[in-house]
C-alpha cells in the first residue's frame, strides 16, 4: 500500500499509516464500529467535488488512495473507498452493496443520480447507509431523500489480483472493473 | 542423400503446419472465450438492472427474464434468492453446431457465467447468473480452423514444391561433383560442367582446378620418369641405347613369340684404343660419331630397329625382321669404309651379323654375332651367320595351323603354373601360360613355339578361350587364384569379351579368383576396346592386368583408364635392380607412378634373390620369376 501511495504523492503517503492503523484496529471490532470509523475517516479526508471539477472528465472512478491523494472526490469515490476499506477491515462481502440511488438534494430540491454504500446486517434487513451527503451512518428508513435503483458488489469479479491478468482487455472494459483492479493493486484485499 | 533431404523438408513443413494450426486455434479460442465472458457479464448486468425495477413482483420478474432469455442466445439463466432458493431457472439445450464432437472435446470453450445482483429498493432479491451458448462460438472456431488449415496446407504444398524444384536444381551438379570425386579417387581426371547455381559453381570450379592440378602433377611425374628412363637406357657419349638396355630389348624381342625373329649386327671400330692414342680424343669421337650416324639412319628408317653401344668400340644393331642381316651388314660395312671421318683417321670397322634369331637367350644371340664378328676380323671385315627360321616356310605354316587347331579341338592342352607372390610369401595368383601338345602323344610345347603361327592363322580367340577354360576348371578344383593371357587380337575382336563374360558367369565363384591380362598396348583404339572388355569382366568379379609394361611411363595413366587393376612391370626394368643405380631409380619411379594411379605393381622375370629383396624395398606388391618360388 505504501509503495502504491508513493506513486500518488505526499498526501497519499501521509494517509497510509493512519489508514493501515485504522484497518488493523478494526479487524477485531464489531461491524457497527467499523462502519462508523471508516465512514468518518473518508468523510474527513475527502472533500466533495464533482468529477468534472476534480478530474476534468464527466465521470471518473478513483481508487481510495487516488481520492485521498487528491483530497477531493465525488459520491462514487467515497463509496468505493469505504467499500474497499470495510472489506479489508473484515466485513463479509455479501453484507455490502454499492447502490445507485436517485437523490433529492435538500438545497435545490432537484433529483440527481448519486451513489451510496449500503450495509445489510442480515438478508432482507433494512440496510445502513454510508453517504457523503450526511456525515453520520443512518438506516435507510431515515433517508427518504434516496430512492435505490440498482445495487452491485464485486461478486463475480475476480477475487484477488492473482487470477486477473493485468493485460486482460476485459478487465479494463468497465469503469467498475478497472477501478476495482486498481484498488486491489493498492493493497485493499 | 536427396531422399533424406526430401523427407526432412516434408517433416519440417508438416511440423510447421501443425504448429501454426495449433497456435492459431488456441489464440482464436482465447479471444472467443473473452468475448463470451464479456457477453455473459453484460447480459447479466443489463438483465439484473431490468429485474431490479420490477419491485420484486414474481410475475414481472419472470416475464422480463423470459423476454430476455427467449430473444437472446443463452444456455441458462438462473436467479437465486439470498437464502439459496431458485427464483428463476431457465435452460435451453444447445442447438447442434457444425463442429464435430471430437473438436468440441479437444478444444473446449469454458467461460464463467456472468453474475449480477437483483434488488427491490433496499431489499436484496438475489443473485443472477447468465450463461451464453458456446455452440456458435465453437462453429466459428471450427470454421476458422478449417479455413486456416486449408490455407496453410496450400502454402505448405507450394513451399514443398519450391523446395523439391530447388533440390532437383542442386541434385545434378552435386551428383556430378560426387562422380568427379569418385573418379579422382580411382585416379581418373574428369572435369565437370559448370552449373548455374553460384554456390555449386564455386565448388565445381574448385574441383576442376584440383583435378587439373593433379593431372599436371601426374604429367610432370611421368615426364620425370621418362627422363630417368632415358638416363638409364642411353649411352651418355653416343646417345644410343646403353649395353644393358640394348641387351634387355634384344632379350624381349627374342622372347616375343609373336615376332617373326630378328637380325643382329655387331659393328666394331678396329683397335679403337690405339686409334685414340694415335689421333687423340677429338678424332676418335668423330669416328664414333660417323658410326652412330650410320646406325641411326637404320633406326630412323625402319621402325622397331634398335641401336646400342655395347662397349667402347662395339655397337649393336637389331633389325626387327629376319632375312636382312647380310644385306644390311654389307651396306654398313661399305658406307663406313667410305666415310670421310674414318678415311681421314685411317680407321677400320669390322661387321659381324647373324640372322633369323628367335626364342634364344640374348647372350646366345650376342655370342653368335660375336662369333661372326670374329670371323670378320679374321677375314675381310664382314661376316654373316645365317639360319633358317621356321616362320620362313609358308608350307610348314599350314601344317602348323592344322596341328594347333587339332590340338585345341581335341583338348591336348594344359597350363603352366608360375607363382606370383606378395612380399610376405602369400600367393597373388599363378601365371598360367597355355601349353599345346602339337603332336598327339608328343611334348607339350610353350607358346614360343606356336604362338606366332596361331596369331597369323587367326586362332588366337580359340587359344585364349582354351586357356581361360582350363584356368577356370583348375580354380574350381583347388581354389587357387590364377591369371591367363588374353591377346590383343582376341580382346579387340567383337564378341570376344562377351564370350569370356559368359564363361565367367557360368562359374561365378571361380571367376572371382581369375585374372585376365594382356600385353602393354599402345593404340588408343585398342585401349578403348580393352576398357569396355575390362568393365564387362569386372562385373563378374574377375581382375584385369597389363603385363610386360613399363617401357613408356606416360602410357601408364592410359592403362589405368583402360580399367586394369594391376601392372606387371617387364623383366628388363627390374633386372639388376639391386646393383644398377639407374635401374633402381627407374623402378622406384615406376612403382610410385603405379601406386599413384591406385594400381597394384608386380614385377616380372626376377632371377636374382638380391633383386627380389630390392624390389620389396622399393614397394612392389608382388613378383614372379625364377627367383620366386612357392614355399612347399
Amino acid at each position: 500500500m505504501q509503495v502504491a501511495a508513493q506513486r500518488l504523492g505526499p498526501r497519499a503517503v501521509a494517509a497510509v499509516p493512519p489508514l493501515q492503523g485504522l484497518l488493523a484496529s478494526l479487524r477485531t471490532a464489531g461491524d457497527g464500529e467499523r462502519l462508523q470509523r471508516v465512514n468518518r475517516f473518508f468523510n474527513e479526508r475527502i472533500v466533495f467535488r464533482s468529477d468534472a471539477e476534480v478530474w476534468n472528465v464527466d465521470d471518473h472512478w478513483a481508487s481510495p488512495l487516488e481520492a485521498i491523494a487528491r483530497g477531493e472526490g465525488d459520491c462514487e469515490d467515497y463509496a468505493i473507498a469505504k467499500y474497499a476499506s470495510l472489506l479489508a477491515a473484515g466485513v463479509p462481502r455479501q453484507r455490502l452493496r454499492l447502490v445507485y440511488v436517485r437523490a433529492v438534494l435538500p438545497e435545490t430540491g432537484k433529483p440527481q443520480p448519486h451513489m451510496v454504500l449500503a450495509y445489510h446486517a442480515e438478508v432482507n434487513a433494512e440496510p445502513l447507509i454510508l453517504d457523503n451527503l450526511r456525515p453520520e451512518v443512518q438506516p435507510a428508513s431515515q433517508r427518504p431523500d434516496l430512492t435505490p435503483v440498482f445495487s452491485f458488489n464485486d461478486e463475480g469479479l475476480w477475487q484477488g489480483a492473482g487470477s486477473a491478468p493485468a493485460g486482460d482487455p476485459l478487465v479494463r472494459l468497465s469503469r467498475w472493473r478497472e477501478v476495482w483492479r486498481r484498488t486491489q493493486e493498492e493493497g485493499f484485499r | 542423400m536427396t531422399r533424406r533431404v526430401e523427407l526432412l523438408i516434408a517433416f519440417v513443413l508438416l511440423l510447421a503446419l501443425l504448429g501454426s494450426l495449433a497456435i492459431h486455434t488456441l489464440t482464436a479460442r482465447r479471444a472467443l472465450q473473452l468475448q463470451l465472458e464479456l457477453h455473459n457479464r453484460d447480459a447479466a448486468a443489463a438483465l439484473a438492472l431490468s429485474l431490479s425495477q420490477q419491485r420484486g413482483d414474481p410475475a414481472s420478474l419472470r416475464t422480463v427474464a423470459a423476454a430476455q432469455f427467449d430473444l437472446g442466445h443463452y444456455r441458462s439463466l438462473r436467479l437465486r434468492g439470498d437464502d439459496g432458493r431458485a427464483l428463476l431457472d431457465m435452460q435451453q439445450q444447445a442447438p447442434a453446431g457444425r463442429a464435430p464432437a471430437w473438436f468440441l472435446r479437444s478444444v473446449p470453450l469454458s467461460t464463467p457465467p456472468g453474475v449480477a445482483l437483483v434488488s427491490d429498493g433496499w431489499r436484496s432479491i438475489g443473485r443472477l447468473e447468465v450463461e451464453s451458448h458456446t455452440a456458435w462460438a465453437h462453429d466459428a472456431l471450427w470454421d476458422a480452423c478449417m479455413r486456416t488449415a486449408l490455407l496453410l496446407t496450400a502454402l505448405m504444398l507450394a513451399a514443398g514444391g519450391l523446395a523439391a524444384w530447388l533440390l532437383r536444381l542442386w541434385r545434378r551438379p552435386l551428383l556430378a561433383t560426387v562422380a568427379q570425386a569418385q573418379a579422382l579417387e580411382q585416379g581418373r581426371f574428369v572435369e565437370a560442367e559448370l552449373p548455374r547455381l553460384p554456390e555449386l559453381r564455386q565448388l565445381t570450379q574448385s574441383m576442376n582446378t584440383t583435378v587439373r592440378r593433379l593431372r599436371e602433377v601426374f604429367g610432370a611425374q611421368a615426364e620425370q620418369v621418362t627422363l630417368l628412363q632415358r638416363q638409364a637406357q642411353l649411352d651418355a657419349v653416343t646417345g644410343l641405347s646403353s649395353r644393358r638396355h640394348f641387351i634387355g630389348q634384344l632379350q624381349q624381342r627374342l622372347g616375343d613369340a609373336t615376332a617373326p625373329g630378328v637380325a643382329l649386327i655387331l659393328v666394331r671400330v678396329w683397335q679403337l684404343e690405339a686409334l685414340n692414342a694415335r689421333l687423340g680424343h677429338e678424332a676418335t669421337d668423330r669416328v664414333l660419331g660417323a658410326v652412330v650416324d650410320v646406325l641411326q639412319t637404320y633406326v630412323e628408317r625402319v621402325s622397331g630397329t634398335l641401336a646400342g653401344r655395347l662397349n667402347g668400340s662395339d655397337f649393336g644393331l637389331c633389325l626387327p625382321v629376319p632375312g636382312l642381316a647380310a644385306e644390311t651388314a654389307a651396306s654398313i660395312h661399305t658406307t663406313l669404309a667410305a666415310a670421310p671421318a674414318l678415311r681421314a683417321a685411317g680407321a677400320e670397322v669390322m661387321v659381324g651379323a647373324t640372322d633369323s634369331l628367335s626364342g634364344v637367350a640374348a647372350g646366345a644371340a650376342l655370342a653368335e654375332a660375336d662369333a661372326a664378328l670374329a670371323r670378320a676380323e679374321a677375314g675381310n671385315g664382314l661376316a654373316v651367320d645365317g639360319r633358317a627360321g621356321l616362320a620362313a616356310d609358308p608350307a610348314g605354316a599350314r601344317v602348323w595351323r592344322a596341328q594347333i587347331a587339332d590340338a585345341l579341338a581335341s583338348r591336348r592342352t594344359r597350363l603352366g603354373e608360375f607363382p606370383v607372390l606378395a612380399p610376405d610369401g602369400g600367393l597373388i595368383h599363378l601365371e598360367c601360360p597355355l601349353r599345346v601338345q602339337l603332336e598327339d602323344g608328343g611334348e607339350f610345347q610353350p607358346a614360343a613355339r606356336w604362338l606366332a603361327l596361331a596369331r597369323r592363322s587367326r586362332l588366337m580367340p580359340e587359344v585364349d578361350l582354351a586357356a581361360l577354360d582350363l584356368a577356370l576348371q583348375a580354380i574350381a578344383a583347388d581354389g587357387r587364384p590364377r591369371a591367363v593371357n588374353v591377346s590383343l587380337a582376341s580382346a579387340t575382336l567383337p564378341g570376344f569379351a562377351t564370350e569370356v563374360a559368359r564363361c565367367l558367369q557360368a562359374v561365378p565363384d571361380a571367376a572371382r579368383l581369375l585374372s585376365l591380362e594382356w600385353a602393354d598396348a599402345a593404340r588408343p583404339a585398342d585401349l578403348r576396346a580393352l576398357a569396355e572388355a575390362a568393365a564387362l569382366w569386372h562385373r563378374h568379379g574377375a581382375r584385369v592386368g597389363a603385363e610386360h609394361a613399363g617401357a613408356a611411363a606416360q602410357q601408364l595413366p592410359r592403362l589405368h583408364d583402360a580399367g586394369v587393376d594391376y601392372v606387371k612391370v617387364d623383366a628388363r626394368h627390374v633386372r639388376d635392380v639391386a646393383t644398377d643405380e639407374a635401374v633402381n631409380a627407374y623402378a622406384r619411379s615406376l612403382v610410385a607412378l603405379i601406386h599413384g594411379l591406385g594400381l597394384v605393381a608386380l614385377a616380372e622375370g626376377v632371377e636374382d634373390a638380391r633383386d627380389l629383396a630390392a624390389l620389396w624395398a622399393l614397394g612392389f606388391d608382388g613378383a614372379t620369376g625364377p627367383a620366386v618360388r612357392l614355399p612347399d
